[in-house]
């Protein structure tokens, strides 16, 4: 034997409410979608009639708050009624549609009629509908009760104490947690909100006020006297939107889509992980003002209001379905962005100068997607260089001389705070290529400018351009460089002895990304249980660069520098335990290289281990107890 | 220039580290970096409960961002540290989370067969632990079943797989489970790989049309549907799924995989000036990348822009070479010859490479292209973003 499913009617209200809609206010956007549909219908059937909505608010005889919704759309037969509003999940609209035109489908409808009048249950402790066909036949009544039942009839007319033309009636009875819904300033702003573009009236009734809710239209549809007047208007909506003033207003037009409105440049930077949220209508319905990824991925500097005649919504009804309409759409507003973007160089470059310093990596996100724009921006661009911050234009003319027009970056912040003292000692400018998207601008603008060398260096380079030693000096240095491996070997730091500018510098830490991956994974080995260790020994790479000789890091230390030279004098004419401080020299010098050694890496801005730590303190005690000593030996020889 | 979001002087923070990289997209090299300088600083403070944190959020950024590698290096740390001091050590010096871990862990798991060097028996081993922890968390065992399904479709165990598939699917979704937009892009991968390029379609419909999506859906999906499209005739709906997916993955290198399938797409459809200009775009990721299974399927998408040439009679590549990369060009650039004869020793390289772990020949069987493919896909013009409803035609279709 056959049965019916059993829908627990109150639980899908719940879970329609707390999953499905953003908020209690949503049965008033249900509501309105309803409508719409009902009229779009009913357009159908009749070419001429005056589309109406009106909303009124009263009390009932105990006070209750009540909303009586009105349109003279196309209204339900009774039949509509069973099939429609009692039968949850079937999408309704589709079906009036085909079956009053012939030829409409599904798109032509906003609504899920029988899913969006459940919303009403949230607010209201009943669902109380009245509805006059346009087909034909007398009024029907519907009753629902959240607990599941509902019941039909059809109603006299002389019973009525509000006649009903052709159309539905929907009575809301306030929950009395929900006394608050049922405002006239709320149902005013957000009415506004919902159905602010609807190209027919909605009035707001509350006992002897009336208000048209969408008197205003859609602000970027009226007409202005002049352009500026224009302007103006549209700034002053696009700052009740966003709260302030937006730093300019986009006309937007699509065809794709069937989409117009306007995009709001917003006055402030925002986060590059925030997402932008716009309001968008769908057939001049409010469909959501949270709606993502409508705007191009780099489009992040403004906010859209739209409203779109021919995208599918989702199934929340709250966004635009991800198809190849929206990407069509997506792009014939990015297009206009760019008109825009490129017609603002050239009509006001002192404002487009502010727009890029507002939205600079949203501008320097777009230049990397497109090429004529890259030619438009790129050489405004400002990057961090080890002088300053700079424009490629004037970086190029102030290192033409000393790089002979080569571009020089580093590839990561890191690199750039390793790198950037010598280069400067070696008259290079070296641009922070670690900071977002610019490493690939500098290497676009290489692609785009043959002429020009743009170089990723890393610390090797300079080891190339540091002077080797002459053969006497290697001779003489042999002892100290060997205390010097003997002394670092311990830290997995690896040593070269070299000239260098600037002389004042005596070490020079550098260390490869893969290097520093392999001090990571070894630290992670030492913790990590067998299962782990083994799997990070596996992917160790097993070639860490050129003369690493499997080391972790490297330190170049400087020749020129005096202090060095000094330790290597020590050195080259050791004396045995120092009668007075009771410390050998080579002791001496060991505990300076330690020191050095972690001052290269506080001045490579390389987070220090706990061992590294415990050698700094060490080796300073061991310095400040020498220098103690030593006055108080000089003290007793006076 | 906007300084202030990466301020070089102020004394930095874990706290203030994290919050910078956590306004910056997955994919951005800057991005890894403060999550590193967080680790660091976190563990020069002998914080491990900061250590652990900035951790949970490198896990992530590097498995978003294209470098499983550093994944694994935090994550064996995180690991050891929820042995140590987490809540079941009866320390209670870590607070944290056994959802997200074994969230985490499960990232973890499904990158393993991407470095040859990471043995069968480490793997068993892994998936035993990793299935000890979710049968003590009280989850399902359909995750495991499910990775163990695609451990053996992407080492070539093909004979198994069909098996896997079945288990899995009878097996108990919940929480821990992927969600149904990446087991339909898996599902996708599985039906191309598997030569079925009508179900695979049939499982992409549901991403297609907009009605699942997550992170990395529909962006994947758009560049595994593009062979079973041009197979099955639907060139324009191919070309439309190109221009819409490239966009979405073109600057992030955890897509490099994908970004190959653009790549072959374009010297399939002879749109070979295009596909020079994507080969260099992504050479350098491909260069990097730890990711050698990512890799070898970037390298395998040049075979049909190689062949191509060759039929077009074109001795020189004319492409800019990234910087650091091995192979010299003469003054006119690199020579067909030995431009094709680099990529195809690299790939051979690495196909040995993985074939001698999986103890198959799955990968070398991989190095020659279906000359059917190649002689029956005709010239597709590129289009530039342009409305076109053909993708919905074709939803109706599949």
């Amino acid at each position: 034997m056959e049965h019916r499913f059993q829908v627990d009617l109150r639980g899908i209200i719940e879970i329609l409410s707390e999953h499905l809609y953003s908020g209690p206010q949503v049965f008033l956007r249900e509501l309105l979608q309803n409508a719409v549909d009902a009229i779009t219908a009913r357009k159908k059937l009749e070419r001429i009639f005056q589309p109406q909505i009106t909303l009124e608010l009263k009390k009932d005889t105990d006070n209750t708050p009540l909303l009586i919704f009105t349109d003279n759309g196309v209204g339900l037969t009774e039949a509509e009624v069973h099939q429609f509003l009692a039968t949850i999940g079937r999408s309704s609209k589709r079906d009036v549609g085909a079956s009053t035109s012939g030829t409409g489908g599904s798109s032509d409808f906003i609504g899920q009629f029988g899913i969006g009048l459940l919303s009403c249950f949230v607010v209201s402790s009943d669902l109380h509908l009245l509805s006059r066909s346009a087909k034909g036949g007398g009024v029907v009544e519907f009753r629902g009760s959240p607990e599941g039942s509902y019941s039909v009839r059809n109603v006299p007319e002389n019973e009525l104490e509000v006649a009903l033309e052709v159309g539905s009636r929907v009575i809301l009875r306030a929950k009395p947690e929900m006394v608050d819904y049922f405002d006239f300033d709320l149902l005013l702003e957000r009415g506004r909100r919902y159905g602010g573009l609807l190209p027919f009236p909605i009035y707001l009734l509350e006992d002897t006020k009336t208000v048209q809710i969408n008197a205003e239209g859609a602000p970027w549809r009226s007409k202005y006297e002049s352009a500026e007047a224009q302007k103006i208007a549209l700034l002053e909506f696009g700052r009740g939107v966003l709260g302030r003033e937006p730093f300019d207003v986009i006309s937007l037009r699509s065809s794709a889509g069937d989409l117009d409105g306007v995009a709001l440049v917003l006055p402030f930077t925002p986060s590059l992980a925030a997402k932008p949220r716009h309001v968008v209508y769908l057939k001049n319905m409010l469909l959501s003002e949270d709606a993502e990824d409508l705007a191009p991925q780099w489009a992040f500097f403004v906010r859209l209001v739209v409203n779109a005649n021919s995208l599918k919504p989702t199934a929340s009804r709250e966004g635009f379905a991800e198809d190849s309409a929206l990407e069509a759409t997506r792009d014939e507003l990015g297009q206009q962005l760019q008109a825009y973007l490129s017609d603002l160089s050239e009509r006001n470059p002192e404002k487009f100068k502010q727009l890029l310093r507002l939205h600079d990596l949203s501008l320097r996100a777009l230049a990397l997607e497109n090429d004529e724009l890259f030619s438009l921006f790129a050489p405004q661009l400002e990057f961090e260089t080890a002088s300053g911050p700079m424009n490629l234009r004037d970086y190029q003319t102030h290192s033409s001389i000393s790089q002979g027009g080569t571009v020089y970056y580093a590839g990561t912040l890191e690199q750039f705070r390793q790198m950037g003292k010598v280069a400067g000692a070696q008259n290079i400018n070296l641009i922070n290529g670690g900071y977002i998207y610019a490493s690939e601008l500098l290497e676009r603008y290489a692609q785009r400018h043959p002429n020009v060398r743009v170089e990723r260096i890393e610390a090797d380079f300079f080891a190339q351009r540091f002077e080797e030693l002459t053969v006497q000096e290697r001779n003489s240095s042999f002892e100290f460089v060997r205390l010097a491996e003997q002394t670092l070997e311990k830290m997995g730091c690896g040593v070269e002895l070299l000239h260098f500018k600037p002389i004042e510098l005596p070490a020079l830490f550098v260390t490869s990304a893969q290097q520093r991956f392999v001090r990571t994974l070894e630290a992670a080995q030492e913790v990590a249980g067998d299962l782990f260790s083994g799997v990070l020994e596996s992917i160790k790479p097993s070639n860490l660069g050129k003369s690493s000789g499997g080391k972790v890091g490297l330190i170049y230390l400087n020749m020129s520098n005096p202090l060095i030279r000094r330790c290597l004098g020590l050195t080259t004419a050791p004396h045995g335990p120092d009668r007075l401080v009771n410390l050998s020299d080579e002791a001496r010098v060991k505990c300076v290289l330690e020191v050095l050694y972690v001052q290269a890496l506080l001045l490579a801005q390389h987070p220090l281990s706990s061992r590294e730590l415990n050698t700094l303190t060490a080796g300073l005690g061991q310095l400040i107890d020498l220098s103690l000593k030593v006055s108080e030996v000089s003290r007793e020889l006076h | 220039m906007t300084k202030s979001t990466h301020n070089t002087e102020n004394a930095e923070t874990v706290e203030s580290l994290m919050d910078q990289a956590e306004a910056l997209p997955y994919g951005a090299a800057q991005k890894l970096e403060l999550l590193e300088r967080a680790v660091d600083l976190a563990d020069s403070l002998g914080d491990v409960q900061a250590g652990f944190e900035a951790r949970q959020e490198l896990t992530g950024a590097a498995t978003m961002g294209g470098h499983p590698e550093k994944t694994l290096v935090a994550f064996a740390w995180q690991l050891a540290a929820w042995d140590k001091y987490g809540p079941s050590s009866g320390r209670e010096e870590l607070e944290a989370d056994e959802y997200d871990l074994l969230w985490h862990y499960k990232w973890v798991i499904n990158s393993l067969w991407e470095f040859p060097n990471i043995s069968r028996t480490q793997i068993e081993a892994a998936f035993a632990d990793f299935e000890s922890r979710l049968e003590r968390g009280g989850y399902s065992l359909r995750t495991v079943l499910y990775f163990r399904w695609k451990y053996a479709f992407f080492t070539g165990q093909l004979e198994q797989t069909e098996a896997w598939r079945t288990q899995w699917l009878r097996a108990r979704k919940d929480d821990m489970s992927d969600c149904s937009a990446c087991e339909a892009q898996f599902l996708t991968d599985y039906w191309v790989g598997m030569g079925q390029y009508l179900e695979a379609l049939k499982a992409a419909k549901p991403i297609l049309s907009g009605f699942e999506r997550c992170a990395e859906v529909p962006h994947t999906t758009l560049g595994s549907v593009l062979e079973p499209l041009l197979r099955t005739g639907q060139l324009e709906e191919a070309m439309d799924a190109h221009v819409r997916g490239y966009a979405l993955v073109q600057s992030n290198p955890s897509f490099l995989s994908t970004c190959g399938d653009h790549l072959s797409f374009l010297a399939l459809t002879h749109n070979l000036e295009a596909a020079f200009k994507l080969l260099e775009k992504h050479l350098p990721w491909a260069l990097e990348s730890a990711h050698l299974m990512g890799r070898f399927g970037f390298f395998r998408s040049t075979l049909p822009l190689f062949a191509r040439l060759r039929v077009a009679g074109q001795t020189l590549f004319p492409f800019r070479a990234p910087q650091g990369f091995p192979l010299e060009g003469g003054p006119e650039g690199h020579t067909l010859d030995a431009l094709e004869g680099w990529f195809k020793t690299q790939l051979e390289d690495l196909a040995t490479q993985f074939d001698a772990r999986n103890g198959n020949a799955y990968f070398s069987s991989q190095l020659t292209l279906d000359p059917d493919l190649l002689e029956r896909i005709p010239a597709v013009s590129i289009k530039s973003n342009k409305f076109s409803a053909k993708l919905n035609n074709w939803k109706g279709k599949a």
